[in-house]
């Protein structure tokens, strides 16, 4: 960086050099591998629960998203996101095994249908992302 | 500094090889030994600190992003290690090193030795950093011995770079002070 190497630039830097370093005493390198070899060592499958345990917290941030994005959709008639939302599910073009209702006449009783069909989108993600982190932990 | 270089072995430990730790205690134990004791001013201490940085990196590695430097993060271990080290030290006054430095006399000093002058200097140096507080020990042994630029220095103290600028140019005052007061005294004494 420009503006430190002004200060490096003085009196300090004669006595406070990288060839000035004091050094770490003798045999510490042994002293430290003795003292790690007694604490348990990391194993492959430790670091891949760890990861996949991230997989149910991201599917229970988007369940929430999407469960408030159909609640606000339902009481919000002719709302941007309520065309939104249809238009996606239009897009998806799954043959839905229940009755839906035109989502601008959306009510709380009908989100019970989406959060299922949700839901089912949602297994799929799931088990989508389960693969990506399974093939990325390999 | 390489953000790359530690990257193999840290996967290596994290597949269960915990011999590959050996290459980063080797790679980083000079370095690290010297921040702790630029603070603490004890190689007794600076040991201890050191070896028990290494202890959190190690428990901590999974948690470690293979996109960063591995150097920041580790620093930064050792830096709050140190900090923390001396502030939950009850008696902060003793200090071996420092005792040693007061009792060195400048008439037994032959300048026309590079050994003794070497020594003399690391004396001088040691007495000028035991003007400045923990953390500005810290931020002075990193931007001179490391040459870490400001950037690096507020990553590693988790302080913003503005105040590292400010702590920087006060810590240097008060080693250009004392340093140039121990140069005048000695100069005195021939």
């Amino acid at each position: 960086m420009n503006d430190s190497n002004e200060f490096r630039d003085d009196l300090l830097k004669r006595y406070l050099n990288k060839e000035s370093i004091e050094k770490a005493p003798e045999g510490f390198t042994e002293r430290m591998m003795n003292q790690l070899m007694t604490e348990p060592a990391y194993t492959p499958e430790k670091q891949a629960k760890k990861r996949i345990s991230a997989i149910p917290l991201v599917s229970l941030i988007i369940t929430i998203i999407l469960i408030l994005l159909a609640v606000f959709a339902g009481k919000t008639e002719h709302a941007g996101t309520n065309i939104l939302l249809t238009g996606l599910l239009k897009s998806i073009n799954i043959s839905w095994p229940v009755h839906i209702p035109d989502l601008s006449g959306f009510t709380v009783s009908d989100i019970t249908v989406y959060v299922m069909s949700l839901s089912i989108l949602l297994l799929v993600f799931d088990l989508a992302l389960s693969k990506y982190f399974r093939n990325k932990i390999r | 500094m390489n953000i790359n270089s530690d990257i193999p072995w840290i996967k290596q430990v994290l597949d269960g090889n915990t011999n590959a730790f050996r290459n980063i205690v080797n790679t980083h134990k000079d370095r690290a030994f010297n921040l702790a004791f630029r603070i603490c001013r004890n190689r007794e201490e600076a040991e201890e600190i050191i070896q028990d940085s290494f202890m959190k990196a190690y428990r901590s590695l999974g948690d470690f992003r293979m996109d960063s430097s591995f150097t920041t993060w580790f620093y930064r271990i050792v830096y709050n290690t140190s900090v923390s080290f001396l502030r939950t030290k009850k008696d902060n006054n003793i200090n071996l090193d420092a005792d040693f430095a007061e009792k060195y006399r400048y008439s037994e000093i032959n300048s026309y030795e590079y050994e003794a002058e070497s020594e003399y200097n690391r004396i001088l140096v040691n007495k000028a950093l035991g003007k400045l507080n923990d953390e500005e020990r810290g931020i002075i042994s990193l931007f001179y011995y490391d040459e870490l630029s400001l950037n690096e220095i507020a990553a590693i103290t988790g302080d913003s770079v503005s105040n590292i600028k400010v702590k920087l140019h006060r810590s240097r005052k008060i080693m250009s002070e004392a340093l140039t007061s121990n140069k005048t005294r000695e100069v005195n004494t021939k």
